[in-house]
């Protein structure tokens, strides 16, 4: 009689593991800096709001993108759609600054009262101003 | 963040704007003016001219200072004259230009409805959840859906546009696709319950009216093949139809209406119908009609079981003829070859039209095992078609072509539901093949042998393969016989033996004829040698299965092999010492039987071309009344004559009777042997019960009779292995 053994011998594979460690360091983030900069210096501004007798350079996709409202106006099919210049009745300037420093910086403080030395009777109305942009979000 | 500019005074301007902030008790009605009039030169067209800002903020005031309610019943109304003039507009449109105004004004409406949801945006987030009101846009398709769609000038107008331009599109012509898309994606938009109500299920009672007629026309006119393809071509067009331009929850439904209307109403019509029906596909081998029918009669229900059921009637009925008919029985290897074509051309059907579908290939199986049981020749006949392969059939044939034919052989094996009479008459067959040498090879020999081990077990075939041994230790046998003994044999007529086990071989007792003088010397020497090298051995020579070759030389001088059968060996021998002889003086010398002398006899002197003996006087049949002379006339082309035995192919009914008989015999022992186990794990079991199990434990070999089974429990309360229960007389104990 003959008997035959095959003997297989199964081990653990021996390929290094790559070293870890090379993560790709990403710098915080300063959107809402860049942001307010791009309000500040008025750069490649495609509208114009007038409100009280002031002017507001801005940007149509900024405001699109963080209001529906603005969107609407903005890329609907009314005059605003195509206009430079748009009017805006019934509203303080300050109130409209601190409505676009809202949409561009989106900070979740509200903007210092110091301000514009906007007094205290108008404080109201830009809660509420504020309020209502980020209710139609 | 400062613009760095100078701080400025503004304490002037308070004034002014408190002063706007009091209620005006005309502003309300001022403002819903402005924007009332905005909302009719959305409807006209003139947005371009309209100030988004002045409108966002008029209805934002409006809302602010409480007035939202005026606001939303001041839309409300407003959008419903406007689409009550809409209205008119679309009903005065003419004939076919009646759908295209319907969906411009749809379209209009929805571009105005975007228009007035975005000015009206701070209502439908403040008023509108607070009041319960319906949102804007919602708003606006409800009041499209009451005075445009449920417009009873429009309504019934609509519906019956759309199912015209679906019953011409069915009629062939060509209509407007993305047109009817666009109306019945309106539908939809308007709520699903619009769709069905006010479309789907008007357009699936008239499409169920318009096949219930067209089957019926259909069913008159074409036969079966044609009408499937129709119908097939129908239920794609519908299935095309909702992809084009209806909503995709649609298909079910319509679909269903065709199945039903065209399939299921017509189904039994269809399978029988007269010269293109079910049973002319199955003859015809009609693949695509049949897998036609089959993926359309899957779709209804009871479909597939009615052609189950009448490919089953139609498989029993021809495999019925098949079976019972005399002209088929006469060879059996063309009866056996006919049914394993009948099952190629099923399975095929099967494989190619029906999707090798499970519940088919059971109703073949189940049809075959029917008929193949009917005759009770059946494994008989298998045996034979075997035998035929084996012996010449398989010449020549590769391993793999053998494997093919035995697998299917193997299939028909299946069926039979009694395996033992096939065991009977296969060690039958088996053994001639052996015994004469005429088996085409040993592989196909045990690889059939390997197939029905598979299939019974071990036991089935324990005896057929001791024949193999057996016929293997013989020719080790003979060489070393030969080997041994080769001085003491010198020129004598050389031997060779088939030791063959008792038990393993279908043998029958037969009584010994005298042998010449000749080979009874050589036997004998056999007989010694194998007697000492086995110690209690008994030899018994069977000279019905024999062969013998022996050279002759005839009246002028011409020589000849003859390859004849034992007996006839020993009846010609007689003539080296006498010219002729009577039937009786040979019976006297060979003390071969009768009847095997008969046949003997007539082989070799009846046979035209194989007539070494002459017969006096000359007639077809042997009496005792003849007499045989040596033929000096025979003559034949060939050096090497073979003068077979007049052996039947097939039993004669005597012989079918014995073995049947020799199958019930050994059939009791089995019965017992199952019963005895049974009630040796049971102890107390009850007659039905057991009459059940053993006819499960039997029925791979045999289904037994439960007359049989009841005979054998009494056969074995008599031997005292059982006894019936004192109180209850259907319990049988037992006994150690």
């Amino acid at each position: 009689m003959i008997i035959q053994c095959d003997l297989t011998v199964v081990r653990d594979p021996e390929l290094c593991k790559t070293k870890g460690g090379f993560e790709i360091q990403v710098p915080p983030s300063d959107l809402a800096e860049q942001f307010g900069k791009l309000l500040l210096e008025e750069e490649e501004t495609d509208v114009v709001f007038s409100v009280g007798g002031e002017t507001f350079p801005a940007h149509k996709v900024v405001l699109a993108a963080r209001s529906p409202v603005f969107k609407a106006q903005l890329y609907g099919n009314m005059k605003e759609a195509k206009a430079r210049r748009v009017a805006v009745e019934d509203m303080q300037p300050g109130v409209f600054r601190a409505l676009l420093k809202f949409i561009y910086i989106y900070t979740d403080a509200l903007p210092v009262i110091g301000d514009d030395n906007i007094c205290d009777d108008d404080y109201d109305e830009i809660i509420r101003h504020l309020l209502v942009a980020a209710a139609c979000r | 963040m400062s613009s760095g500019g100078p701080p400025r005074k503004r304490n002037f301007k308070i004034e002014a704007f408190k002063n706007r902030v009091d209620l005006d008790p005309k502003y309300a009605e001022r403002t819903w003016k402005v924007l009332e009039h905005a909302i009719h030169e959305i409807y006209n067209r003139n947005a371009s001219g309209l100030s988004f800002e002045e409108l966002y903020r008029s209805a934002y005031n409006m809302v602010l200072h409480k007035y939202g309610e005026k606001l939303y019943d001041g839309l409300q109304s407003t959008m419903t004259w406007r689409l009550k003039e809409i209205s008119k507009s679309i009903e005065a449109a003419q004939g076919g230009l009646f759908l295209e105004e319907l969906n411009a004004k749809w379209m209009d409406h929805n571009k105005a409805l975007q228009m007035i949801r975005d000015i009206l945006m701070y209502m439908d987030r403040t008023y509108v959840p607070t009041s319960h009101r319906t949102p804007v846009h919602e708003l606006g398709l409800n009041l499209w859906r009451d005075h445009i769609i449920h417009s009873p000038m429009i309504h019934s107008r609509l519906v019956n546009t759309l199912l015209d331009l679906i019953k011409r599109e069915r009629m062939g012509e060509v209509i407007n696709r993305g047109l009817m898309r666009s109306i019945t994606k309106m539908l939809m938009d308007l709520g699903p319950a619009v769709y069905q109500d006010d479309f789907e299920k008007p357009f699936l009672d008239v499409s169920a009216r318009f096949y219930s007629v067209e089957s019926q026309e259909f069913i008159v006119c074409c036969d079966c093949g044609n009408y499937l393809k129709k119908a097939e071509r129908r239920l794609n067009e519908e299935m095309e139809r909702v992809s084009h331009y209806l909503d995709a929850g649609s298909e079910a439904k319509i679909t269903s209406v065709v199945e039903k209307e065209m399939i299921a109403n017509h189904m039994h019509r269809l399978v029988h119908m007269e010269n293109s029906g079910l049973v002319n596909m199955l003859v015809d081998d009609q693949y695509k009609d049949l897998g036609r029918m089959y993926s359309l009669f899957r779709r209804v229900p009871d479909g597939l079981s009615t052609i189950r059921d009448v490919m089953t009637s139609y498989l029993r009925e021809t495999g019925k003829q098949l079976v019972i008919d005399p002209e088929s029985l006469k060879d059996p290897v063309e009866f056996v070859q006919r049914l394993l074509n009948e099952k190629d051309k099923h399975d095929k059907i099967i494989s190619v039209a029906f999707g090798n579908d499970k519940t088919f290939q059971n109703a073949l199986n189940s049809s075959f095992e029917y008929f193949l049981n009917l005759n009770s020749r059946s494994p008989e006949f298998i045996s034979l078609y075997v035998d035929d392969k084996l012996r010449k059939g398989l010449k020549g044939a590769t391993e793999e072509d053998v494997e093919v034919i035995l697998d299917k052989v193997m299939m028909l094996f299946r069926y039979l539901q009694e395996k033992d009479v096939f065991e009977k008459y296969y060690k039958q067959h088996l053994a001639k093949r052996l015994l004469s040498s005429k088996t085409v090879s040993d592989d196909a020999e045990r690889s059939m042998i390997v197939k029905l081990k598979t299939e019974c077990g071990y036991q089935f075939t324990s005896k057929l393969e001791g024949m193999f041994t057996d016929m293997k230790t013989s020719q080790d046998t003979m060489q070393d016989f030969y080997a041994k003994k080769s001085e003491e044999l010198g020129d004598g007529p050389t031997l060779d033996v088939h030791i063959l086990t008792t038990g393993s071989w279908p043998t029958q007792p037969s009584p010994p004829c005298n042998l010449p003088t000749e080979i009874l010397t050589v036997c004998e020497k056999f007989r010694a040698y194998y007697l000492g090298t086995h110690n209690g051995r008994r030899l018994t020579w069977q000279t019905n299965m024999g062969t013998a070759d022996i050279k002759a030389t005839f009246g002028k001088g011409q020589k000849h092999e003859l390859n004849v059968s034992t007996y006839q060996m020993c009846v010609l021998m007689l003539f080296n010492n006498a010219d002729g002889l009577t039937y009786k003086d040979i019976e006297r010398d060979t003390e071969i039987p009768a009847s095997d002398l008969k046949r003997c006899l007539q082989s070799l002197a009846c046979v035209k071309g194989k007539n070494v003996l002459r017969k006096e006087p000359m007639s077809k049949d042997i009496s005792e009344d003849d007499t045989f002379y040596f033929n000096d006339k025979f003559t034949s082309k060939l050096v090497k004559v073979k003068i077979g035995t007049v052996v039947a192919q097939k039993e004669s009914e005597p012989e079918k009777q014995e073995t049947r008989q020799r199958v019930e015999e050994d059939r009791k022992p089995q019965i017992e042997a199952a019963i005895v186990r049974i009630m040796k794990s049971r102890r107390v079991l009850d007659h039905n019960s057991i009459v059940a199990e053993v006819t499960k434990q039997l029925q791979a070999r045999f289904l037994p009779n439960p007359v049989v089974i009841k005979k054998r429990i009494e056969s074995l309360i008599e031997r005292e292995f059982l006894e019936r229960d004192k109180v209850d007389r259907k319990l049988y104990r037992y006994l150690a």
